[in-house]
Order: C-alpha cells, then sequence, then structure tokens
C-alpha cells in the first residue's frame, strides 16, 4: 500500500488522523452505550460506601447545629459546675466565720439566764 | 470520526439538572450521565491503551463525579469539569496498569485491541506505533487530533500546562511519522 504524506491543517496527518480516529472509535451500536449507562448508575447508585457519606451529606446541617448544641451545653454545665464550685468554697470560707454570731447568741442567752437568776434569787 | 455525543443540554437546563443532582436527585444525575457518557470515554479511551480500561475509567469517573458534586459550583462548565475527572481516572488507571505490567513477563503487556476488520496495514502499524509514544504524548496527540480539544483544554485535563501539551503534540507525531515512514515511501 502506497501512501503519500498528506499534511493538514496545524501539521496534521490527514491520514494518519484517519486511522486514529477509527483505532479509537467507540463500539457500534447502542446496546454498548447503553449498557454503559446501566453500568455507570448501578456503581452510582448501589455503592455501599455511597450510601452513608450520601445520607452523611443530606444531615451534614443539622448534625453541624446538634454538635453545636452539644458543645453549648457542655461549655454551659462547665460554668454552672465552676459556679457551684465556688459557691461551695464560698460557703466553707463563709462557715469559719459563723461563730462569732453563736458567741454572741450564746452571750445573750446566758444574759438572760441571769436575769432570770437575779429574779429568782433577788429579795 | 469523532466519538458521538448525545444532544449536548442548554447551559441552563444543564445547570438546573445540575442542582437537582447536587440536592439528591438521582434521576437528574442519570441524565448527566445520559448527555456526557459518550465524552467522556472518548476522553478516556484518548488516554487508556485499551477500550476496556476506558470503560473502567468512565465508570469510576462519574463515580467520583457524583461523589464530588456538593463542591461542584454550578457557573463552571460542567462537561470541562467531569472531563477532567474522567481523564484522572483513565490516568489513575494506566499508573495502576504500570505497576501491575512491571511485575509480569514481557510479553504480557498490555497491548491494545483492535477489531480484526481494523487490521489495514496503516491502522496495524500506527497502533504498535502508538504504543512506543510516552502515554502523555500519546494522549494529547489523540485528544487534539481524533476528539479535537484545544491545546490548551488538553493542558486542563491533563493537568498540564498549555505550552507541555503543544510540544508533547509535536513530539507525538515527528515521533509517529518517523515510525511510520516507509508506508509512505515505500510501495
Amino acid at each position: 500500500m502506497r501512501m503519500e504524506p498528506r499534511i493538514g491543517p496545524e501539521g496534521r496527518d490527514d491520514e494518519l488522523t484517519r486511522a486514529l480516529r477509527v483505532l479509537h472509535a467507540p463500539p457500534d451500536g447502542e446496546a454498548f452505550w447503553v449498557s454503559l449507562e446501566r453500568r455507570i448508575l448501578a456503581r452510582v447508585t448501589v455503592t455501599e460506601d455511597d450510601l452513608w457519606w450520601r445520607q452523611l451529606a443530606r444531615w451534614r446541617r443539622g448534625l453541624a447545629l446538634a454538635g453545636a448544641a452539644a458543645i453549648i451545653v457542655a461549655a454551659m454545665a462547665a460554668r454552672h459546675s465552676n459556679h457551684l464550685r465556688s459557691l461551695h468554697a464560698y460557703n466553707e470560707i463563709e462557715g469559719t466565720r459563723v461563730a462569732p454570731v453563736q458567741v454572741a447568741s450564746e452571750t445573750e442567752r446566758e444574759a438572760s439566764r441571769e436575769v432570770t437568776l437575779r429574779y429568782v434569787v433577788g429579795p | 470520526m469523532t466519538a458521538p455525543t448525545a444532544e449536548p443540554a442548554q447551559p441552563d437546563a444543564e445547570r438546573a439538572l445540575v442542582r437537582e443532582a447536587q440536592a439528591g436527585s438521582e434521576q437528574a444525575f442519570a441524565m448527566l450521565v445520559h448527555t456526557h457518557m459518550r465524552r467522556a470515554y472518548a476522553v478516556a479511551r484518548a488516554i487508556c491503551a485499551t477500550h476496556e480500561d476506558a470503560e473502567d475509567a468512565v465508570q469510576d469517573g462519574f463515580l467520583h463525579a457524583y461523589k464530588a458534586l456538593e463542591r461542584f459550583r454550578p457557573e463552571q462548565a460542567f462537561a470541562a469539569w467531569l472531563n477532567r475527572i474522567v481523564a484522572n481516572a483513565a490516568l489513575d488507571i494506566g499508573r495502576r496498569r504500570k505497576v501491575r505490567d512491571a511485575d509480569s513477563l514481557p510479553e504480557t503487556l498490555s497491548v491494545p485491541q483492535f477489531d480484526p476488520s481494523e487490521r489495514s496495514e496503516l491502522r496495524g502499524r500506527l497502533g504498535a506505533a502508538l504504543e512506543h509514544l510516552p502515554e502523555r504524548q500519546r494522549s494529547v496527540l489523540v485528544l487534539h487530533d481524533v476528539e479535537g480539544y484545544t491545546h490548551g483544554e488538553i493542558g486542563t485535563m491533563l493537568g498540564i500546562p498549555e505550552g507541555t501539551a503543544r510540544s508533547d503534540l509535536h513530539h507525538a507525531r515527528a515521533s509517529l511519522r518517523e515510525r511510520l515512514r516507509d508506508l509512505w515511501s515505500d510501495k
């Protein structure tokens, strides 16, 4: 077979290009495309890991909100716990200062007892 | 012969389809598959050495596209975005094949499977000559001369600068002409 080199536009060799196109042509017939389309869709819709990521993607906003809510609740709980702890510490400290009040109240009680005694014993 | 394509969707209609698919409509994604499948196959076939690998690359590419759909911005061209994903899938398959072939005997290296009816002298020789081209040069040559993509589009698809695509094309043509020179001059 003899072929003259025919160089087309932009240095393209028309004969070569034609042969290349034949080599790379897709299989003939609609059946191939129908089958390929079916296989693509089967992989896309049935892939197992697809199910979880797709579901996850759909719930992404809800999950983000739930996460944010959980963080807020945890922060509030921690704050509340700190508050209780400091209140407890305050009470511990303040508790030691109760003694003078008790002493004062004891003194008051003793004084009234003394008055009663004087009344009984007195003339 | 350029790979046959289904009727391209109007940009607005396609954008709407993409949005529906992003919202989870499998039917909308099926429409996108139907529209772009042939072009995607042509891109994959330009990169893969065999028809079977090209089929796998198209399936992988669409699966990756489906998973990445949320990240696609509707103002982009869907075809260009998809072609890049399919090209990457095809390049991945080529890389995996190289690793596999490195472990097997040279006789079992992948050889394009040609239809017997295509075994004319030029086609047979061309198939063999293509095998000797570096993968990227072969891909650039086919994408440009067979599929009609521009150097810029090829660069985007293959992740190389436009100038590199241009130079790869030049070297690929020169190499093929050199290998097939006797076909032009001898009887």
